[in-house]
C-alpha cells in the first residue's frame, strides 16, 4: 500500500511538469499563419447602444460563424468572413429580444443574417490591422473599416492551433434602415468582436 | 419620436390632411358629382406618407446594395396607389385600372413581405395566390360598399377596424406597423367627421385601395411574427362588416347606419384584439 501511495504521489510533480510545459508563455513561437474556422464557444459578438440617453444597453449574438485566413508576413493576403444569425440576438430579456427581431428593428424573417466580408487587410501597428470590408445588415450593404488587434496565438492541447482578434466598430443603425425608436434607443451602435478561431 | 411628436405626426397630421382635403375637395361628392378617387387617394395617401416620413424616415430605393424593408415597400405602394387613382376617375379607363390594383396586391403577396418567409413550393404559391385573391376581393367589396353607403358609416366602421389592426400589430411586437396603421386610422376618423358634416358624401375609392394596402401590409407583417391567423381573419371580417347597413331600412338614416356599422365592426375587432392581447411590454 505504501509503495502504491508513493508511486501516485510521484505522479503529481510529473503532471505539474507536463502542465508547465503547456504554459502560454512558452507558445510565443506558435506560427499564427494559416486558415481558421471561428470557434463560437470562445468568441463573442457584443453590441451596445445608449438607452434613453442615459445608460449603455448591452446585447450579444449567440449564433454566428465564419472563417479567417491570417498571413502575418503579407497581411493583404489575410481575410475574414463572419455570418451572424440575426435571430440569435440576446439582451437578457425575452420580450426585448422578440421586439428586436421584429420589423421595428432587425426584421429577422426578412433579413435572417448579417455578414461581414473583408476586402482588404493592412497592418497598422505591432499587432493592429485595419480590416476593410462589406458589412451587410438588415438588407443594406456598406463598406466599413474595423481596427482589429491580434490578441494572441496558441497551441491548444485539444483544439490545435488557435488565434484571437479583437476589434470594435461604431455604426449608425439608421444607415442600415433601422430608424425606429431613436428617442429611446440611440442611433449609434458599437459592435465588439472578440474572435477566437481554431485551425481548420 | 417622443409621445407628443408621435401624436402630432402619427395622428394629427394624417387626420388634418385627410380632413382638409376632403372638406375642401370631396364634400358633396355623392350627390353633385361622382366620388373622386384621386381626391380620396390624396386625402389619405399624402397624410400617411408624411406620417411615414416622420415615423420611419425617407423610404429607401431598392438597389444593388440595398434590399429594402417591407415598410419601405409599403410607402412606395401607397405612392403608386395615389398615381393610379386618376384612372378610376376616367370612366373609360376605370375598368382597366383593376389589373393594376391586382398587380399591387399580388406584389404584396408574392414579393413583399413573404418572399423570404414562404417556400416557392406548391403550398407557398397557393397561399400567395389566395392572399392576392382575398385582398383583391376585399378591395372590390369595399369599393362596392362605398357606392351603396353614404355619410359617416363606412369611415367610422373602418376606423374601429383600424384601431384593431393597430392594436393587434402592437401586441404582435410590430410597433412600427402599428403606428403606420394608426396614422391611416386617424385619417379614417377625419373622414368620418366629414361624413357627419356632409351626410351625402360617398367614400372615395382611391382611399379604399390605400386603406387595404396599409392594413394588409400591417396584418401580413404582424402575421409573419406573432399575430394569430384568427385575429387576422376577424379583422378582415370587421372591415367587411358594414355590409349590414346596405339594407334598405338604413337608407336616409346615416347616423343610425353609422352606429350599426360601428357596432358590427366593433364585435369582431374586439375579439381579434382580445386574442392578440399581450400584457407584458418590457
Amino acid at each position: 500500500m505504501k509503495l502504491r501511495s508513493l508511486f501516485l504521489l510521484s505522479l503529481v510533480p510529473a503532471l505539474a511538469l507536463l502542465l508547465a510545459a503547456a504554459r502560454p508563455e512558452d507558445k510565443q513561437a506558435v506560427d499564427p499563419n494559416g486558415a481558421y474556422k471561428v470557434d463560437v464557444v470562445h468568441s463573442s459578438i457584443l453590441f451596445k447602444c445608449k438607452h434613453a440617453d442615459t445608460s449603455w444597453a448591452f446585447g450579444r449574438f449567440d449564433d454566428f460563424g465564419g472563417t479567417l485566413t491570417f498571413d502575418s508576413a503579407k497581411p493583404e493576403n489575410s481575410k475574414i468572413e463572419i455570418t451572424i444569425q440575426a435571430k440569435s440576438v440576446n439582451t437578457n430579456s425575452k420580450d426585448r429580444d422578440q421586439h428586436l427581431q421584429s420589423p421595428d428593428f432587425f426584421d429577422v424573417k426578412q433579413f435572417p443574417t448579417a455578414t461581414f466580408k473583408s476586402k482588404s487587410v493592412a497592418k497598422k501597428g505591432d499587432k493592429m490591422f485595419a480590416v476593410t470590408g462589406d458589412l451587410m445588415f438588415h438588407g443594406v450593404t456598406k463598406s466599413v473599416s474595423i481596427d482589429m488587434e491580434h490578441t494572441g496565438s496558441n497551441e491548444h492541447p485539444m483544439m490545435g492551433k488557435i488565434i484571437g482578434f479583437y476589434g470594435t466598430l461604431t455604426l449608425k443603425r439608421s444607415d442600415y434602415g433601422i430608424s425606429y425608436g431613436q428617442d429611446v434607443l440611440g442611433d449609434e451602435v458599437t459592435l465588439m468582436l472578440s474572435i477566437e478561431s481554431a485551425v481548420k | 419620436m417622443n409621445g407628443p411628436t408621435a401624436l402630432i405626426y402619427g395622428v394629427l397630421i394624417p387626420a388634418a390632411v385627410a380632413g382638409i382635403v376632403l372638406m375642401l375637395c370631396g364634400r358633396g361628392s355623392g350627390e353633385v358629382r361622382p366620388a373622386r378617387a384621386f381626391i380620396g387617394a390624396l386625402a389619405f395617401g399624402v397624410g400617411w406618407l408624411i406620417a411615414y416620413r416622420f415615423i420611419v424616415g425617407m423610404p429607401d430605393l431598392p438597389g444593388s446594395t440595398v434590399q429594402i424593408a417591407p415598410h419601405a415597400w409599403l410607402a412606395w405602394f401607397v405612392l403608386a396607389a395615389i398615381a393610379l387613382a386618376p384612372l378610376r376617375d376616367i370612366e373609360s379607363l376605370r375598368r382597366w385600372s383593376n389589373p393594376f390594383y391586382a398587380i399591387l396586391f399580388s406584389i404584396i403577396s408574392f414579393r413583399f413581405p413573404l418572399a423570404n418567409v414562404l417556400e416557392n413550393d406548391v403550398s407557398g404559391i397557393a397561399i400567395r395566390f389566395g392572399l392576392t385573391l382575398v385582398m383583391y376581393m376585399a378591395w372590390n367589396a369595399s369599393d362596392s360598399l362605398a357606392t351603396r353607403v353614404r355619410g359617416p358609416a363606412l369611415p367610422a366602421a373602418w376606423m374601429i377596424s383600424g384601431v384593431g389592426v393597430a392594436l393587434c400589430s402592437l401586441f404582435a411586437h410590430v410597433a412600427l406597423f402599428a403606428q403606420l396603421a394608426g396614422a391611416l386610422t386617424a385619417a379614417l376618423g377625419a373622414a368620418a367627421v366629414v361624413g357627419l358634416i356632409d351626410r351625402g358624401t360617398r367614400f372615395a375609392d382611391g382611399a379604399i385601395a390605400i386603406m387595404w394596402l396599409v392594413f394588409a401590409g400591417a396584418l401580413i407583417n404582424a402575421g409573419i411574427y406573432d399575430l394569430s391567423r384568427v385575429s387576422i381573419a376577424l379583422l378582415v371580417v370587421a372591415m367587411l362588416a358594414p355590409w349590414v347597413v346596405t339594407r334598405k331600412s338604413f337608407a336616409g338614416r346615416p347616423l343610425v347606419a353609422a352606429g350599426v356599422a360601428m357596432l358590427a365592426a366593433a364585435l369582431p375587432t374586439a375579439i381579434a384584439v382580445w386574442i392578440a392581447y399581450e400584457p407584458t411590454p418590457y
